[in-house]
């Protein structure tokens, strides 16, 4: 794991392009993350937000420009190695192994340590965070209700230490109730010193936990402030949270 | 849940090994010996079949293009002389060893698919395998066949060191098997079964993983092989590089159930004898293999993960029942579980 002061710089992506096959995705991303910020990447659909994830966790190796993390330079490194240095990665889709328990799952977030009796500590400590893994421990994940899978990989997603999560859309095809408790989570997960790359199509909600925020629109970051500058920002209200700033009752009043 | 060696464990790999080295001891008719070398030769095959098909989740349908390779290794090493007979036996690690390293470009190439497409991808595999041991008539002797030296042994116990050698091999495979379950080889075996993408996200080695065991499964195969090869003495491609075979330690390990540790085992110990009853039965004619596919229809129509995971189910279910639902919760919650631990 990487020792890094507070507020120091911890990530930062210059000038990365990437994309799938022949066109480009990505096209010139420029972004900084500082430790123990929660930074929530918003846009359109297509804008390439998970692929900005994937660049960084090594799913995705950008075509050029360069992912710098605690001062390393990481762009070319495989995905387990910057699991090593303390990055990960909880996708979109399920990523639970649904035949395994939930005790097995959150061990799995684990696997490539190789301290039995640290592993075990982790453990503790994850289960003392998330009360679902200890209720549910011996369920088959894929038992599991989707709010509460979401849940066990945030669990899962500590087991590490990281020093950076990458959150893609935790709350999404989630009921209210189950949304909330994922976004109280992030706040947890940001404890620590930890820093959260988290990408929200339920911009609202994910700017409102946010210390920093950015737009990305069509491969670039468009914009970038505090989350709370780019919640009030009325043309970031107009584009991006379907309604104008004041929110959604307001409109609502409009409509009608 | 837990994969550790048990007392009861070591009991039945200690009284099924130990049955099987008695029986030449205590005598018997001739068919009997020949059968039980064939049963632990498929044992043999399926266990290490179900390294890569069962624990990997890759089921290979080209994994007898090993065992020829293995065979026709064998033979032309010794086809001169063997010597006092037993020195040969001593030669199978070194052809296991570059069988499974040759098999590691094939295995790359193949593995890049999955499922079906890895199924005929191997197929063709096979094919190819069969086609130049036909056309290298240099070295293989093509349709003509190839010869192994005939051993001096006492035809009395002429048949005793190639079972006994056969034991040995199915002894490693059920090891490799048993190290792989509780290693960590086998928990990333299992996360690469379940699902490959899954498995990178928590840095699982996918890719040597997957090579290892199609090493390991190819290199045991081709061991087998040549003790096959040695006790045929005369090989020739169609039999060496026979798809009957590939097709029969599938079975087996499908029958007995994929990616356990007996499942296999158990698989052959009925199918060979059977094999065996019904082309008695029905004489010459390729009638038996329908004999043999209805028996496998069968079970698989009433057993369908194969007979120990469904048998253990029930079990497991039966018991469930007669605890109450809620002390069997209880249980479960009382053993920690570890990686190692987790079963493959």
């Amino acid at each position: 794991m990487v020792e890094i002061s507070p507020g120091e710089l911890l990530l930062e992506l210059s000038g990365v392009t990437a994309g799938y096959g022949a066109g480009l995705i990505l096209k010139g991303v420029n972004l900084t993350a500082t430790r123990g910020e929660i930074i929530c990447l918003i846009g359109p659909n297509g804008a390439g937000k998970s692929t900005v994830l994937k660049t960084v966790s090594g799913l995705l190796q950008p075509q050029s420009g360069t992912v710098t993390f605690a001062g390393e330079d990481i762009s070319r490194m495989s995905s387990r190695d910057r699991l090593a240095r303390g990055i990960v990665h909880v996708p979109q889709d399920r990523s639970l192994f649904p035949a395994m328990t939930v005790w097995e799952n959150v061990m799995m977030g684990a696997f490539i340590l190789k301290d039995q009796a640290l592993v075990r500590r982790r453990l503790d400590e994850v289960a003392a965070l998330f009360p679902i893994v200890a209720k549910r421990r011996s369920s088959a994940a894929g038992s599991l209700s989707g709010g509460e899978q979401k849940q066990v990989e945030l669990a899962r997603s500590l087991m590490l230490d990281p020093a950076l999560i990458l959150l893609d859309e935790p709350s999404i095809g989630l009921d209210p109730r189950s949304r909330t408790s994922v976004f109280a989570s992030i706040s947890t997960l940001a404890n620590d010193g930890r820093t959260v790359l988290l990408v929200e199509q339920n911009a609202r909600s994910g700017l409102a936990v946010a210390h920093q925020a950015a737009v990305l629109e069509a491969g670039v970051v468009a914009l970038t402030g505090t989350g709370e500058a780019l919640l009030t920002d009325p043309e970031v209200a107009r584009l991006y949270l379907g309604a104008s700033a004041a929110g959604p009752a307001e409109t609502l009043a409009k409509v009608v | 849940m837990k994969r550790m060696i048990t007392r009861a464990g070591l009991i039945r790999a200690g009284v099924f090994f130990a049955l099987l080295i008695i029986v030449p001891i205590l005598g018997g008719p001739v068919w009997l010996l020949n059968l039980l070398i064939f049963t632990v030769m498929y044992a043999a095959l399926s266990s290490s079949w179900n390294l890569l098909g069962g624990l990997a989740g890759y089921p290979s349908l080209g994994h007898v293009a090993f065992f020829g390779i293995g065979a026709y290794a064998f033979a032309l090493t010794f086809s001169g002389s063997v010597g006092d007979g037993y020195s040969p036996f001593l030669v199978l690690p070194v052809i296991g060893i570059a069988v499974g390293l040759l098999s590691l470009p094939i295995g790359w190439v193949s593995m890049r698919t999955r499922a079906d497409v890895f199924a005929i991808v191997t197929i063709t595999f096979l094919f190819i395998t069969q086609t130049l041991a036909f056309n290298l008539t240099k070295i293989t002797g093509g349709a003509q066949g190839a010869s192994v030296a005939a051993p001096p042994f006492d035809p009395a116990t002429y048949d005793w060191p190639f079972y006994y050698a056969m034991i040995v091999l199915l002894a490693i495979a059920m090891g490799i098997s048993f190290y792989f379950s509780r290693s960590k080889i086998g928990l990333s075996l299992s996360t690469v079964r379940a699902d490959e993408d899954k498995a990178h996200g928590v840095g699982v080695r996918v890719t040597a993983v997957k090579l290892i065991a199609f090493a390991v499964s190819a290199g045991m195969v081709a061991m087998v092989g040549g003790v096959w090869a040695y006790y045929i003495g005369f090989i020739y491609p169609q039999f060496a590089v026979d798809p009957l075979i590939t097709i029969g330690m599938v079975l087996m390990a499908f029958l007995g159930g994929r990616g356990t540790l007996w499942g296999p085992v158990l698989g052959s110990f009925i199918l060979v004898p059977a094999q065996q009853f019904f082309a008695q039965s029905f004489g010459a004619s390729q009638l038996y293999l329908l004999a043999y596919a209805a028996v496998f229809l069968v079970i698989m129509l009433f057993l369908p993960r194969g007979i120990l995971p469904s048998i253990s189910d029930r079990l497991r279910r039966r018991r469930a029942a007669a605890l109450g639902a809620a002390r069997d919760a209880e249980a479960h919650t009382a053993d920690a579980v570890t990686p190692e631990e987790v079963k493959a």
